[in-house]
């Protein structure tokens, strides 16, 4: 049906077949040429989203093996895409920076291989990675945003010797990594009390039901429990509860919790541009696989800690690893 | 306002500035305490509000509620605050506690001045994602709202604060008022008490208090006030010593003068006290009654001053009373008759006035007196010859007259009957003109006691002129006075008067009349009463004639008074017209005419001679009038005919006069006032009077000659020679011309007695330096002899007929231009 609603569109149809003929000779010619036209995507024009713009070309640009240029493209993607068709710039490949770009591609019509980055590993997952767009073109990648569970089990396990329960509340969307967190759970010897978040269920109870079990509360990305309204909840009564709350962002760090462990935007920025450039360097047909950052940051919040001093013993080694 | 002192308007000037600027300020500052401490509450009510509620989030959202109880009771403890109230957000109380109770839903207890203050408790968002791309919507969102605080503030504590401010505020207002006051009393005291001070002084000054003077500390103006006032003081005692001084010397003076005067003065002057005592008697009064100072001082005025009245010759005591105790002066009328030195009786006049003090107060009486012996004498004297005759003591004719128009006027006829005689003597002018006046006056005198013998003691003779006599017999009916009228015929008859060898018998005839009716006036009595008299003469003298309106007598003696009639109508209406004929002189080389201005009357067209009706003139006494109206007849045509021109000549115009005339004073001084007022010169007028009537009131035509001439007028004696009176009178009487009598002029060519005559006047008048006119020159024949005797001037139709003097003036006139 949609194939017919779109004949019936004379108009449309008649952009499908010119995008699918660009998009055919486009990709042979892109590796035969010199210039590669790199389409970038950003969810938000906010500096997190620059800062990877930028560490991305700077990352691609600073190998100097092929001639890279950078398209920034608006929401509108097909529109911009064809604009770039007819400018003769064809793009080589799409970057989508972030979960509203992502989504945004996900909807677009283009053969373009594409690279999700500054997304969550859960996102991906469950969103992308099974989307048409990637089911059909198999050209999708992605370099996520959170950090590998094992990291953070490790980090933790450093951090805060003393801590052998850890409370860890999943999500929706965040509850397919349960598995992970137990395989982490038993590696590194720190005993796990999870708990499942439902929808209207009040988290702060949950939460302060949850601290009075454990000695940490590590945070998993999952926007259905810790968003803004969340937040403050949780980290009061972790804190009303003395125990530290391990959490992944800088900005969670900065709201209360103990420490977190993050990638910075240009750090995937990076990484994502290394992704490109090994792809143009080896002359790889397909994408790579779907990356956990590289490089992460242990970031701690002084005040926090000076409170939970007393109580806690905290590993100031953690924060070597950079 | 302006009835206020000056301390008090010092003082409210003072207070009322401070008094509104303290209670603006202390209003203002109040205000702003109070406002601010409104501010307060409501920032504290506020900012509890406002922290304490973000502070409830967590307890809201975890449903903690110990959580919540314990902010609550933490909040409570902080002052002011009476309750506190969570609700959420379906308005539902979830916690609530109050100050006096801690339970969260006790409602109960409310502060009903509290003041409330509420706040949302909102759902906050921390940002926890550094790369947010799924939040964007959440983050725009709105709050949400977890519930409402409400937190009660007490206004206890703000009222007490409030209260206290007040309390402050009117303190501290009544304190500045009350230190306001203090310095007002005292500056207005400063400024109050040196003018105080001042009007101390000046009123001291007012009241004559000089030596006194103003304490000069005040300072400022007011010192240069005060020592302004003090200079004046100073200056005015100066002036005031000066002056006292001065008045002291002119006192001194006065009294001097006054003392000498009292001392000099012909008045005697008595000082009493105000009890009559006397206090001071000036010299005169010691001579009047014979006392000294001394003597008298301390008496009391009636035994020093004793009198009697004039009339009643009565002892009184001097009527002290009107003037020491009634404050009026006393100003008798009459005289009054003083016991003087050795009981000699002194006719005084006095006066007494209060003396007062200063204040008006009587302190006592002056009374000045003088002598009025010999004046009331002298006057008594005058009073008599102003009534009496001087010859023969009796009533004159004005008295006869004034005591006959009395008796008319008081008279009751219906009871009383009066009746008047004239007596008219006869023959007694043989005595006259035989032995001369002093015969005559003799005669006079003791035919005047024997008709006074004769009448009753009320009855009133009187001498009315010459040889008339009147009586009045009062209460006297007609048949009395005719027995009573021939006593005094008869007793007249036999008496015989002698004198130098000479024995004369006279008569009397006697008119009567009765006073029987107030329809009578005295004149026509009179008259009637001549008229019988003169019937009674005419009848054979020595007759008494009771008066009878019918007696065929009387129509003669009508005649009479029918020209007196016609000269009083002449009179009135100017019946007179005025001649002129001519008075030639002999030498006209040598002399000017003249003109003797004879009169005429004018009746109906008739020129009538004076020779017809100058008798009854004579008789009725009307010569005066007559000779009045020809002088100022006279003077106004001279006047109306500007004939300022004849004013160079002298002596062109003879006016007669009557010896009426003569004897009249009062004519006297009308001639000299009315030639004086006019603009002629007296020296163009001569006076003719005649001998008989100069010799017969020789002093009054001599008095009157006299003062004619020393207003230039000149005197001619008429009708020289026919009185045959002796030359000595010539000599004696001051005239300039000399009219021989027209008697010795009219024959003279063929008489030479006349001749003889006029040439012995004539020889006298040159000798006297007189110059001689003779009139009635009728024929041309005597001129020549008047020339050859000397006569200077002629007169008579030989010379010129009389022509009216309009005319003559007419002449005059052309012949001057």
């Amino acid at each position: 049906m949609p194939v017919l609603d779109k004949i019936r569109s004379p108009f449309r149809l008649l952009c499908l077949l010119l995008c699918f003929v660009i998009t055919l000779t486009s990709h042979v010619y892109a590796r035969e040429k010199n210039n590669i036209n790199i389409a970038v995507v950003l969810s938000k024009d906010t500096p997190p989203y620059h800062a990877f713009s930028e560490q991305l070309q700077k990352t691609l640009t600073a190998t100097q093996i092929q001639k890279v240029k950078f398209h920034t493209i608006d929401s509108d993607i097909n529109d911009s895409i064809s604009t770039l068709y007819v400018s003769g710039n064809a793009p080589d490949f799409i970057v989508a920076a972030g979960a509203h770009a992502s989504k945004k591609i996900l909807t677009s019509d283009n053969s373009i291989p594409t690279i999700f980055s500054l997304i969550p590993s859960s996102y991906y997952k469950n969103r992308i990675q099974n989307s048409p767009y990637c089911k059909r073109k198999k050209y999708c990648s992605a370099v996520y945003l959170d950090q590998p569970v094992e990291r953070q089990f490790s980090i933790i396990k450093k951090g805060l010797p003393d801590a052998k329960h850890l409370g860890i509340i999943l999500g929706p969307s965040s509850k397919n990594i349960k598995n992970e967190i137990l395989r982490a759970s038993k590696k590194y010897g720190i005993n796990v009390i999870l708990e499942s978040a439902k929808t209207d269920e009040n988290l702060i109870v949950l939460v302060d039901h949850l601290a009075r079990s454990s000695d940490a509360l590590l945070a998993i990305p999952d926007h259905d429990v810790y968003n803004r309204k969340t937040a403050k909840g949780i980290l009061l009564n972790s804190y009303k509860n003395h125990i530290p709350f391990v959490a992944y962002s800088h900005s969670f760090v900065r709201a209360g919790a103990l420490f977190s462990i993050y990638s910075t935007p240009e750090q995937i920025g990076e990484q994502t541009g290394r992704m490109l450039m090994e792809m143009l360097t080896h002359s790889k047909n397909t994408l790579p696989e779907p990356e956990f950052p590289d490089a992460y940051k242990v970031e701690i919040n002084p005040a926090v800690l000076r409170s939970l001093r007393s109580r806690i013993h905290f590993n100031d080694s953690i924060l070597d690893k950079q | 306002m302006n009835n206020l002192s000056i301390k008090s308007k010092v003082i409210l000037i003072t207070i009322i500035p401070v008094f509104i600027t303290a209670s603006l300020l202390s209003s203002f500052f109040v205000k702003e305490q109070l406002s601010d401490t409104e501010t307060a509450l409501n920032e504290k009510g506020q900012t509890i509000a406002k922290y304490l509620a973000p502070a409830l989030e967590y307890g809201l959202l975890s449903g903690n509620q110990s959580y919540l109880d314990a902010l609550i009771k933490n909040t409570l403890s902080i002052p002011d605050v009476n309750s506190v109230t969570i609700l959420d957000a379906n308005q539902h109380i979830i916690a609530r506690q109050s100050i006096k109770s801690t339970k969260p839903d006790d409602s109960a207890e409310v502060d009903s001045e509290g003041m409330f203050f509420s706040s949302n408790i909102y759902h906050t968002e921390v940002d926890i994602d550094d790369i947010d791309d799924s939040g964007t919507m959440d983050k725009n969102g709105s709050k949400d709202v977890l519930g409402v605080l409400v937190v009660e503030i007490s206004r206890k504590g703000i009222n007490l604060v409030q209260k206290e401010i007040i309390r402050n505020g009117i303190l501290i207002t009544l304190a500045s008022l009350s230190l306001t006051i203090i310095l007002a009393l005292y500056f207005s005291n400063t400024v109050a008490s040196p003018i105080k001070l001042l009007t101390k002084g000046i009123n001291k000054i007012r009241e004559g208090v000089l030596g006194e003077r103003i304490y000069t500390g005040a300072g400022g103006e007011i010192a240069v006030l005060e020592i302004g006032i003090n200079n004046m003081s100073a200056s005015l005692q100066l002036a005031q010593i000066r002056e006292k001084e001065r008045a002291d010397d002119t006192l001194f003076i006065e009294k001097s003068k006054a003392q000498i005067t009292l001392e000099a003065i012909g008045e005697g002057v008595i000082t009493t006290d105000i009890n009559g005592f006397v206090s001071y008697i000036n010299p005169a009064a010691e001579n009047l009654l014979g006392a000294t100072m001394s003597h008298v001082e301390g008496m009391h005025l009636h035994e020093i001053f004793k009198i009697k009245n004039f009339t009643e010759k009565e002892n009184i005591n001097y009527p002290v009373a009107i003037c020491l105790e009634e404050g009026r002066s006393i100003r008798h009328d009459e005289p009054m008759i003083l016991f003087g030195a050795n009981d000699a009786e002194f006719i005084i006049r006095d006066n007494a006035t209060p003396l007062r003090n200063r204040n008006g107060k009587i302190t006592g009486m002056v009374l000045v007196f003088y002598d009025y012996t010999h004046i009331q004498r002298i006057s008594d004297q005058l009073t008599f010859q102003a009534t009496h005759d001087e010859l023969t003591g009796l009533k004159n004719r004005r008295e006869f007259e004034r005591r006959l128009n009395e008796l008319i006027e008081t008279s009751d006829f219906d009871a009383q009957e009066h009746a008047l005689c004239f007596l008219d003597l006869d023959r007694f002018k043989i005595v006259n003109d035989t032995c001369g006046h002093v015969a005559g006056d003799a005669l006079l005198k003791q035919v005047s006691r024997l008709i006074h013998s004769q009448v009753r003691h009320n009855d009133l003779v009187a001498r009315l002129g010459g040889d008339e006599f009147g009586i009045i017999l009062v209460n006297c009916p007609i048949k009395q006075a005719v027995l009573i009228a021939e006593n005094i015929k008869e007793t007249l008859k036999k008496y015989r008067c002698e004198w130098e060898q000479h024995v004369f018998n006279v008569g009397v005839s006697i008119g009567l009349i009765p006073v029987s009716s107030a329809n009578q006036t005295s004149s026509e009595l009179m008259i009637n009463a001549d008229t019988a008299c003169y019937i009674a003469k005419d009848s054979g003298k020595n007759q008494v004639h009771v008066y009878q309106p019918t007696d065929h007598n009387f129509l003669h003696r009508h005649n009479e008074i029918h020209w007196l009639q016609k000269i009083n109508k002449a009179l009135e209406n100017n019946g007179f017209e005025l001649y002129a004929q001519t008075i030639m002189p002999v030498d006209t080389a040598v002399n000017t005419p003249k003109y003797e201005i004879l009169l005429r009357l004018i009746d109906s067209e008739e020129t009538i001679l004076p020779g017809n009706f100058i008798p009854a003139a004579e008789h009725y006494s009307l010569m005066p009038e007559i000779d009045r109206w020809v002088i100022k007849s006279f003077i106004s045509l001279l006047e109306e005919n500007s004939c300022e021109s004849l004013n160079d000549n002298r002596h062109i115009f003879s006016i007669n006069l009557s010896g009426q005339s003569i004897c009249s004073d009062d004519f006297h001084d009308f001639v000299i006032s009315t030639i004086e007022l006019s603009s002629i010169n007296p020296e163009l007028i001569t006076f003719e009077i005649t001998e008989t009537v100069a010799i017969h009131n020789y002093e009054a035509a001599t008095k009157m000659i006299k003062r004619l001439q020393m207003l230039g007028c000149a005197f001619a004696l008429d009708d020289f020679g026919s009185g045959l009176s002796s030359f000595r009178y010539l000599k004696e009487l001051p005239v300039n011309y000399l009219k021989i009598d027209g008697h010795f002029i009219r024959n003279i060519e063929i008489s030479q007695i006349n001749q003889s005559i006029v040439d012995a006047v004539t020889r006298i008048a040159k000798a006297l330096k007189l110059e001689t006119i003779a009139e009635y020159v009728e024929d041309d024949e005597s001129l020549p002899l008047l020339k050859a005797f000397g006569i200077d001037y002629v007169q008579g139709s030989a010379v010129d007929m009389p022509l009216p003097f309009k005319k003559v003036l007419s002449q005059l006139a052309r012949n001057k231009s």
